[in-house]
């Protein structure tokens, strides 16, 4: 059997089980759309005082209630923030380009982070950085020296270098083991790399993808860690074996639903996982797939010998989800788990699908809803369009964490009151990015 | 009151706001081909997927050949060694079992007259050695190296020369556990693989280079006999790039006199001479980067060979420059290098006569680009990176390369050589620039 022909047999039972699967959601959704569709989920928003017009994933709301956030100004310099709840303010704790040596050489610089940091059992903040895409793309391409593991101990307020993950590549995705002290992180080329805390020494373990690379990866309680690469398959690094393996489980997919480019590639994130998350209180994962209308689904790394995925609901904008669209956008990053109180926040995509051209999610001026899954229950809740007590909207956002107490805390664009302090407009509101604040209200 | 210099700033403002988004539509791409036309680009799995594929971490491709009969075989490194075949006729990557004890098949696989395929086993080159921080006692690092290379090497008893009968053994469907068919020759050389290996123009004897002590040998077929003529160089260089690598010829080629040519201490040529039956340096130097300034001993190596029907042979460097040598002149040409980028990792002729040419270093950040090399009137052409672009069923783009080999028909095959590997094809095209 050809790939082709494995592959469209795949999409044959995936296809066969989608009419249960949508009528299923379709029918939990429906009153669910019609009550939320025009709900006002209230926000408080924290301006950051860099100037970064864009990030992806970089926000962590970590285990003594700060908050960190990777800003992105491409073509110049990454920046690290951190929000601390009792002062209400963000702060720069990191120029990236300035930090690492890399200004006035008139090289490529750090201009990306895009990755969620990570925290280890003493409370240390890791991250990746990387300039991919971000250039400047007219300088030398070999001019860039490579993404650095960092490190950053909140007690002594000390950021660290830990070294080059390889030389011109940086990580998208990072996952941590904290009981054996590493890191993992895949490069932009595919590369799967493995960090030791202890004697810092990297290792690459082998391609396991093709572009587009997967944004989130996770390691389970046994350290295994696991990763999603086209189309749909799941692959599994075996701490046991130190070897990369392909699974045969494959994350949900509709293939009816456009990618995100239907010019060339065709394969593209849309088949792939977008977010994923490990809940560690009941050892199991929850994701978002990027296309196929944002599925959400449970990840077992213990059921059965290669471990169960299972859909939930789809996460999408609630007006995606009346009628038979084709046209759902591709997954943001704003994707987080509550493992205390068992919910599942997400904050979608509201831009209309283009055919004609690839579109990011920010910029539209659409009103971004919050959506919420709630585990216990097994159901979706619409929060409402995302807006600010004085009106302000809420535009794209990109990335998400739980903090302890169940603060949401979303990285997106925010409407501005004037247009100094925005750093692009949307339609003819100016906007900048902001850290969201959602304190929901728990019965 | 509203400034001129605020005008501006407004206006550029609205301008960048406007140019924003136009900017992202593109921005998700990360590489482009060079190859106009796509589909003469296309890889093969290697097996049948999720059943009895080579194994992922076994299927880097290192040796390949193309038989007398049209079908491709191939030989992979990793945590085992596979030998596989492709057939142009069944259109499909057939793997023929593994050779157990073996982790890698280096630039080894020939074919005697009567069809039968030997294969040379080793060690994976890619696997990691272990480098010492500290040497022993007064130890200099170079002395440190070796050392460190040679520990590599003594636990493996060293690698055997294998003889796979095609019409025998090609019908048999493998398993991925099941192991080849093939009849083991005995070892050349103790604690070493076999590097490479060549053959005679008739088809009886075949060649092959040792690492990493770099002794030569002849295995005569009828006799089921080695002799090893020992070391081609008693000087231990480490040229790079790769770091954990003794600086020895990766590939060997005979002439169509028989004389067996590859690269030697000083980057000078050598050859064997079968009919003084001695090792016979030349003053012919291998193109590389040498560095005139001082105290510089070390020197760059062939990686891969390739003839043309009149059997001049074009050869590639660790420095990545691209020679062709005339065997009956002795006269060496340096065509010169594609890519500031070292090593040119495997070449071939085409029907064409076009040589077609990967290069790049094992580098994650810069993969392996594809080029070809036409003699009238000399000149390079970039094809870039080799995409196959079947989506939205596969899409694969091939970063790392270690083998080529023309097939029958002309087709361009490539051995891909990462953690999971293709056979790739490449169909030239005459007018395709």
């Amino acid at each position: 059997m050809k790939k082709e022909e494995i592959q469209l047999a795949n999409n044959s039972f995936l296809l066969k089980s989608l009419p249960l699967f949508a009528a299923a959601l379709f029918s939990l959704s429906i009153s669910d759309v019609l009550a939320q569709e025009n709900k006002i989920c209230i926000v408080v928003t924290r301006e950051y005082p860099g100037r970064d017009p864009v990030m992806w994933d970089g926000l962590y709301a970590a285990s003594d209630g700060k908050v960190y956030s990777a800003l992105i100004n491409e073509g110049e310099s990454a920046h690290f923030y951190v929000y601390d709840p009792d002062t209400e303010k963000n702060i720069l704790l990191c120029d990236m380009a300035d930090f690492l040596g890399e200004r006035g050489k008139g090289i490529r610089s750090t201009g990306k982070i895009h990755n969620k940091p990570v925290e280890d059992n003493e409370g240390n903040i890791y991250f990746v950085t990387m300039s991919n895409g971000s250039g400047p793309n007219t300088f030398d391409y070999t001019s860039w020296k490579g993404g650095h593991w960092m490190k950053y101990n909140p007690g002594k307020n000390e950021m660290e270098d830990m070294g080059l993950v390889d030389q011109g590549i940086g990580c998208y995705p990072l996952a941590i083991d904290r009981n054996r002290g590493f890191l993992y992180g895949i490069g932009f080329t595919g590369y799967f790399y493995r960090f030791d805390l202890k004697s810092r020494v990297t290792k690459n373990f082998g391609r396991v993808s093709n572009w587009d690379i997967c944004r989130d990866i996770f390691c389970d309680d046994e350290g295994n860690v696991y990763m999603s690469n086209p189309t749909s398959q799941v692959t599994m690094y075996d701490v046991k074996k130190e070897k990369v393996c392909e699974t045969s489980l494959r994350t949900p997919y509709d293939p009816s639903i456009f990618p995100a480019q239907l010019r060339n590639p065709m394969i593209d994130r849309t088949n792939i996982w977008r977010a994923v998350e490990w809940e560690p209180v009941d050892k199991v994962a929850y994701g978002v797939t990027c296309g196929s209308g944002s599925i959400l689904f449970r990840f077992d790394t213990h059921d059965g010998p290669e471990g169960k995925i299972t859909p939930l609901v789809k996460m999408c904008d609630s007006k995606f989800l009346q009628g038979d669209p084709k046209d759902i956008p591709y997954s943001t990053l704003a994707f987080a788990v509550d493992s205390r109180n068992k919910r599942v926040y997400f904050a979608p995509s509201a831009r209309g699908f283009s055919i004609q051209r690839y579109e990011e999610t920010y910029g539209s001026k659409e009103g971004h809803h919050l959506i919420m899954y709630d585990i216990k229950t097994d159901k979706r809740v619409d929060l409402g369009i995302m807006q600010t007590a004085d009106g302000r909207k809420i535009f794209g956002s990109e990335a998400a964490s739980v903090a302890p107490d169940g603060t949401v805390y979303i990285c997106g664009q925010a409407e501005v009151k004037d247009k100094k302090s925005g750093t692009r407009m949307i339609g003819d509101i100016p906007a900048a990015l902001h850290l969201i604040i959602y304190k929901p209200q728990m019965k | 009151m509203i400034t001129a210099k605020t005008k501006i700033s407004v206006a550029s403002f609205l301008i960048l706001g406007a140019l924003w988004p136009a900017s992202y539509i593109f921005s998700q791409d990360w590489s482009k081909p060079v190859i106009k036309n796509q589909q003469r680009v296309d890889l093969r799995d290697l097996g049948y997927p999720m059943v009895n594929e080579i194994p992922v971490n076994s299927s880097a491709i290192t040796s390949l050949l193309t038989a007398r009969d049209g079908i491709i075989y191939g030989g992979t490194s990793g945590d085992e060694s596979y030998l596989f075949l492709f057939d142009p006729a069944i259109n499909k990557v057939r793997h023929l079992g593994k050779i157990p004890g073996h982790t890698g098949i280096h630039h080894s696989l020939v074919e005697d007259k009567h069809g039968n395929i030997f294969i040379g086993t080793g060690k994976n080159m890619f696997e990691e050695v272990t480098l010492s921080r500290w040497g022993e006692g007064d130890d200099k690092l170079d002395v440190t190296l070796w050392k460190d290379i040679k520990k590599h090497f003594s636990n493996y008893p060293g690698g055997h020369l294998f003889c796979y009968l095609p019409a025998a053994s090609n019908i048999n469907v493998k398993l991925p556990d099941m192991n080849c068919e093939a009849e083991d020759l005995g070892m050349p050389l103790a604690n070493n693989s076999i590097y490479a290996l060549t053959i005679n123009p008739q088809g009886d004897e075949i060649y092959g280079l040792t690492y990493p002590d770099g002794h030569f040998f002849i295995y005569n077929i009828a006799l089921k006999k080695f002799t090893d003529l020992g070391e081609i160089d008693r000087q231990k260089v480490y040229h790079g790039p790769e770091r954990q690598w003794r600086t020895l010829p990766r590939a060997l080629i005979c002439d169509n006199s028989g004389r067996v040519f590859m690269s030697g201490n000083n980057g000078m040529l050598m050859y064997y001479d079968p009919d003084s039956k001695k090792l016979v340096s030349t003053k012919i130097e291998v193109p590389g980067d040498y560095y005139y300034m001082q105290f510089y001993e070390d020197y760059t190596a062939v990686e891969y060979f390739a003839k043309d029907p009149k059997g001049l042979i074009y050869g590639g460097t660790t420095d990545g420059y691209l020679f062709s040598f005339d065997p009956l002149a002795m006269q060496l040409n340096n065509l010169g290098k594609v890519r500031e980028s070292r090593r040119l990792r495997c070449i071939t002729v085409g029907r064409d006569g076009k040589v077609y040419l990967m290069a790049g270093e094992i580098s994650t950040t810069r993969p392996c680009q594809f080029y070809s090399y036409s003699p009238e009137p000399g000149r390079f052409e970039t094809l870039g990176l080799l995409i196959a672009d079947r989506s939205p069923y596969y899409y694969w783009r091939g970063q790392q390369f270690d083998c080529m080999t023309t097939g029958l028909d002309g087709t361009i095959y490539l051995g891909e050589s990462e953690r999971k590997s293709h056979l790739f094809l490449y169909i030239p095209a005459e007018d395709e620039f």
